[in-house]
């Protein structure tokens, strides 16, 4: 039994450290004053931002990078509802945060007290689980159940509602308690009847792929998979989310698929007869038309959620579990297999439609994106926005390692690639950071440069500009005849100037000739963030497209491949 | 007093499902069920739960209207509910 009295919000502090929580992210208001007051004391580090949303795409950076849980800590009403857009990135893409949320006192819930806001049910559909404090005695248990829900399984936000006099109100229960989730279960291991099907089909297989996707990371399936495909010569392809699972520069990666993956990836994918998806969910982006996908091939479908399995496609075997073991155990179960007329095939593939950039002319983000890539030697954590700039860092910045590839994918949230890049730095205090950002996006978030500056964290920040919201523009000239319609973002500030008012270094680059220069420079620059303000060719499409709901056969290629693909 | 008219001529494909279960007894464990199927588009025509023995558990039960398509769909969703124990289908028509 402990002695000292403390408050709710004291043990609400006291078990975040005891969760081993280093930073809290957040932003004060009235509701969360006690909390904020419990963390005068403290020793884990509160972070403040500048904007809410940028506090949770801070932690999600964060978590992603670390394989923590990340802490957001908001006031109550517009504190609470600007952390939205930050829950629902992190939903869609599976990122264990805590977010928690100041509230009115009990009293006055359901009054429309000043600063209220029914924030568990607006996020309901957008946590994966949710809180509400009435009780200072729960907040032991609340906590622990939080950060196990928020890690464990398919990983994802955890919300607790905080109203203000539970945090004032004296809590008596020990700081550790026991969890009570009967209705949470983790599935493990995947079951061996179906785990034999799979090696079963994999052997019997002769133009088989992997398909890896996030959760892949999630488990940290990385050397288990590089084993498994090895010894079977499967070639491998993997989501933009699953950039790192699988290292990018392998002979057997194809690198990524779907709607702007490689040619030759989506070759593979019509041509094998099987594809095993280990941590994927077969999103529209990579599927493309699902009733055309993979027609005549065999699935396997390996999830750690069952709510995936034949939610999109109707897999031949499903194996529920954790990616990292169900690949140990395919890598006992399976044989060598011959696949060589296979590889050859693709290797045809990957010398006609290789990715395509210009070395000389105007500056191209591609270029810049493939100068910085070899700059760093493949070893920066990247993180982007959504947008042309994501798809051609997902192309030319090849991701070998895990964690440090940091994308917003099932939400395509613009303005989340910097404070994810702050996360990421909070995170890897001895890595290179480096954001990869749209004009547009950047415009989002870019508050967050006090924060960065702050705490000298040395970021670096390409902004490539080309004066659009480039992606629409590229949509709106392939599919609506080039009637640009509110994609024009003229009047762009100099981000140079805008970094330097903040007390962050500026560098400018418009040409092809200084692109080692300016990246060198910010690269070796450590006192705090640097954005690189990059003016690119204006009207630069990403090639190889899928058009949104078509199939993989239907990829436009280059225009400068054309003639070659119409040759295939 | 509110006023409105309800249109009775059923112009979907719908069908009737009943779903039976087992649920924590917490607050909000009905909101939360009834977002998943109002995201797959069923409406619910009745919903009960019933203490048991235990008194940290309430037996569910759901009527409710909508494609069958959706309902396995809708069915794994709310049992990956944390608070909801188990959930399967009960004798349906339609």
């Amino acid at each position: 039994m402990e002695m000292k009295k403390r408050n709710g919000a004291e043990t609400l502090v006291q078990c975040l450290e005891q969760q081993g929580v280093e930073y809290v992210f957040g932003y004060p208001g009235g509701a969360a004053l006690p909390i904020f007051d419990a963390c005068f004391d403290a020793k884990l580090k509160f972070v403040l931002v500048r904007h809410e949303q940028g506090a949770t795409h801070i932690a999600d950076g964060y978590a992603r990078s670390t394989g923590k849980a990340g802490v957001v800590l908001v006031t109550s009403g517009p504190g609470a509802t600007n952390t939205v857009t930050g829950i629902y990135t992190a939903y869609m893409d599976s990122v264990p945060l805590v977010v928690i949320t100041g509230q009115v006192a009990t009293g006055m819930m359901g009054k429309d007290a000043f600063q209220e806001a029914d924030v568990l049910g607006m996020t309901m559909p957008i946590v994966k689980h949710s809180y509400l404090v009435t009780d200072p005695n729960d907040i032991p248990r609340i906590v622990q159940e939080a950060f196990y829900l928020a890690s464990s399984g398919r990983p994802g936000p955890v919300l607790i509602d905080f109203p203000k006099d539970v945090g004032i109100r004296e809590c008596f229960a020990p700081l550790t308690a026991e969890m009570d989730l009967p209705g949470y279960l983790t599935p493990t291991k995947g079951g061996r009847k179906e785990i034999l099907k799979a090696a079963k089909l994999l052997r019997e297989a002769k133009r088989p792929l992997f398909l890896i996707g996030h959760g892949a990371v999630i488990s940290r399936a990385g050397k288990t998979l590089v084993a498994l495909a090895e010894k079977l010569n499967v070639p491998v392809t993997n989501t933009l989310l699953g950039k790192g699972a699988f290292p990018e520069t392998h002979p057997l990666s194809l690198g990524m698929l779907g709607m702007h993956g490689t040619a030759y990836a989506n070759k593979a994918v019509t041509r094998c007869d099987l594809i095993c998806s280990i941590g994927s969910r077969w999103d529209d982006r990579i599927v493309g038309r699902y009733e055309t996908f993979c027609k005549h091939a065999k699935k396997i479908h390996i999830d750690i959620d069952p709510v995936e399995i034949g939610k999109v496609v109707l897999p031949d075997v499903s194996i529920v579990g954790d990616a990292n073991l169900i690949a140990e155990e395919l890598l006992r179960l399976t044989q060598c297999g011959d696949t060589q007329d296979w590889l050859s095939e693709l290797a045809g593939y990957r010398q006609e439609f290789p990715l395509l950039y210009d070395k000389q002319g105007s500056l191209t983000a591609r270029f810049l994106v493939q100068r910085l890539y070899e700059l760093t030697q493949g070893k920066a954590i990247v993180t982007t926005d959504v947008g042309q700039h994501q798809m051609w860092a997902a192309q030319f910045y090849k991701t070998d390692y895990l964690h440090s590839w940091i994308t917003t994918g099932g939400a395509g949230t613009m303005g989340f690639g910097f404070p994810a890049a702050l996360g990421a730095q909070f995170g890897n205090p001895e890595k290179t950071v480096v954001a990869i950002v749209g004009d547009g996006g950047f415009q989002m978030t870019f508050a967050e440069l006090a924060t960065a500056v702050i705490n000298k964290l040395p970021v670096k920040v390409l902004v490539i500009d080309n004066q659009y919201l480039g992606m629409v523009r590229q949509w709106q000239e392939m599919f609506f005849d080039n009637r640009l319609s509110g994609v024009d973002l003229i009047g762009n500030p100099d981000f140079v100037k805008l970094a330097e008012a903040y007390g962050a270094k500026g560098l400018y680059l418009n040409d092809t000739a200084h692109v080692d220069a300016v990246l060198q420079e910010a690269l070796s620059y450590q006192d705090g963030p640097c954005v690189i303000h990059a003016r690119v060719m204006k009207e630069e499409n990403v090639f190889p497209m899928i058009p949104a709901g078509k199939s993989l056969e239907e990829m436009v290629l280059d225009p400068k491949q054309k003639q070659k693909g119409k040759k295939s | 007093m509110k006023t409105a008219t309800i249109n009775m001529t059923r112009t979907f494909d719908v069908n009737t499902h009943i779903i039976l279960g087992k649920v924590m007894n917490k607050p909000r464990v009905f909101l939360r069920i009834a977002a998943i199927l109002s995201r797959m588009n069923f409406s619910v025509l009745q919903y009960k739960l019933i203490p048991t023995q235990d008194p940290r558990v309430h037996d569910l039960t759901l009527v409710i209207e909508g494609s069958a398509l959706n309902l396995t769909a809708a069915l794994k969703q709310i049992e990956r509910l944390v608070d909801v124990l188990e959930v399967g289908k009960g004798f349906g028509h339609g």
